[in-house]
């Protein structure tokens, strides 16, 4: 997770459910679909409002899950980009 | 007007002028074919279907023929062809009926997206439909075949069909094909049904087809609501056991083994959330068929017990 700032990708509007066993996120403009938990979600609809830094989005994760700990949201918050990025939903900002 | 009503000789002579038109749930197909073998299965397995007149509007086209006049002389092989494509690769002539037979499923899978298409077995009891999506092996078709054999409804062996505007299940029953071992499991359970061998050594191993009952036939224009999204596991010596199953994987499940959801939107998302809203999700392992029908009889009379259903795994 090596850019400072990341986006939703060009062209994505977020559809999603939540249920008890995670949320289910519709990519609407690419198609995909995926499942995931309640603080990924929170982590797509505060990229959907706009690009933000990996501070900021730790802070969304931590914000909707105060069990946890900087360290352990930051470790998260990695392998969440990296699975959005590699898929092509989210995009680093060019600084 | 059924396809029993007309004799042998006429369904061959029809099927070979191209004019045999079965409605089968929702669709209407146009038949055509040169092979008495083929016009005789038909004719058995298909023998409830309302017939349309040939001059009416079919939803497909379809032929199995051999491929080409040479072939027809050199080679004893066929082709299953929709609008004179050949989609897949020509198979032994005696396999006519089973490449038919996948052919008429292929048509739906590929072409019909006014519904969402989801490979899954439904059957209905009491008004509500439940999905089997399971993998190939998984003793969904099986379970299907003694379902219907004892009271159930068949509203598909292969294909769900979902309408997107009000989330029912169109049925499109067809005969259902059996497996290997689940052949002989059905010919002992079933004395009754017409099950019909159909092909050896295909790349699923030995096939037969069950004709469909006659009342699902009848009633194939009825579309239910779904109840019970079900995921249905055979292991050998295993009892009967049910477990919750979460909804957000039975959707990304649904999802998967959908054949047009990739191409469906928002649309396709927003109807299946609604089917995996107003469903029971469960997954259900069995290893004896009675006492599997059993515990979904007793489910579809909602007299199972909070106990009958086992903690999520």
């Amino acid at each position: 997770m090596t850019p400072a700032r990341w986006r939703l990708a060009t062209g994505i509007t977020l559809l999603h459910r939540r249920w008890d066993d995670g949320c289910v996120v519709f990519f609407a403009g690419p198609g995909d679909t995926q499942l995931m938990s309640g603080v990924g979600l929170e982590l797509l609809q505060a990229l959907a409002r706009g690009p933000l830094g990996v501070d900021a989005l730790i802070d969304v994760a931590i914000a909707s899950d105060p069990g946890s700990d900087r360290d352990s949201a930051r470790f998260m918050l990695a392998d969440l980009i990296g699975q959005l990025h590699k898929a092509g939903l989210v995009d680093p900002v060019d600084e | 007007m059924i396809v029993s009503d007309l004799a042998p000789a006429e369904i061959a002579c029809t099927l070979r002028r191209g004019q045999l038109m079965i409605e089968i749930g929702p669709f209407v197909y146009r038949m055509r074919s040169s092979l008495p073998a083929l016009a005789e299965r038909i004719g058995s397995q298909y023998a409830d279907f309302p017939l349309r007149p040939a001059e009416e509007f079919a939803d497909f086209h379809v032929r199995v023929d051999p491929p080409n006049l040479l072939r027809r002389w050199v080679h004893a092989n066929v082709a299953f062809e929709l609008d004179g494509v050949v989609p897949f690769k020509p198979l032994p002539r005696a396999h006519a009926f089973a490449l038919l037979e996948s052919g008429l499923n292929w048509c739906v899978a590929q072409h019909a997206h006014t519904f969402l298409v989801i490979h899954a077995a439904v059957v209905e009891k009491n008004g509500c439909a439940m999905l089997m999506p399971a993998p190939p092996g998984s003793g969904k078709s099986t379970l299907c075949a003694g379902l219907v054999n004892r009271g159930w409804r068949l509203l598909s062996d292969e294909l769900a069909l979902i309408a997107p505007a009000d989330g029912l299940v169109a049925p499109c029953p067809r005969p259902v094909s059996l497996k290997n071992e689940s052949i002989d499991v059905m010919r002992r359970f079933a004395t009754d049904a017409t099950i019909l061998h159909t092909a050896d050594d295909t790349i699923k191993g030995t096939v037969a087809h069950m004709k469909p009952p006659a009342d699902s036939v009848q009633r194939a224009a009825q579309r239910v609501p779904p109840a019970w999204i079900m995921f249905p596991r055979y292991a050998s010596g295993e009892p009967s056991t049910l477990r919750p199953f979460g909804k957000g994987r039975a959707l990304m499940s649904l999802a998967t083994n959908s054949f047009n959801y990739n191409i469906t939107g928002a649309s396709g998302f927003h109807t299946l959330c609604a089917v995996v809203e107003r469903c029971e999700c469960l997954e259900f392992v069995y290893g004896d068929l009675a006492d599997a029908l059993r515990v979904f009889d007793r489910l579809a009379s909602g007299t199972l017990e909070p106990d009958d259903i086992l903690a999520a795994s």
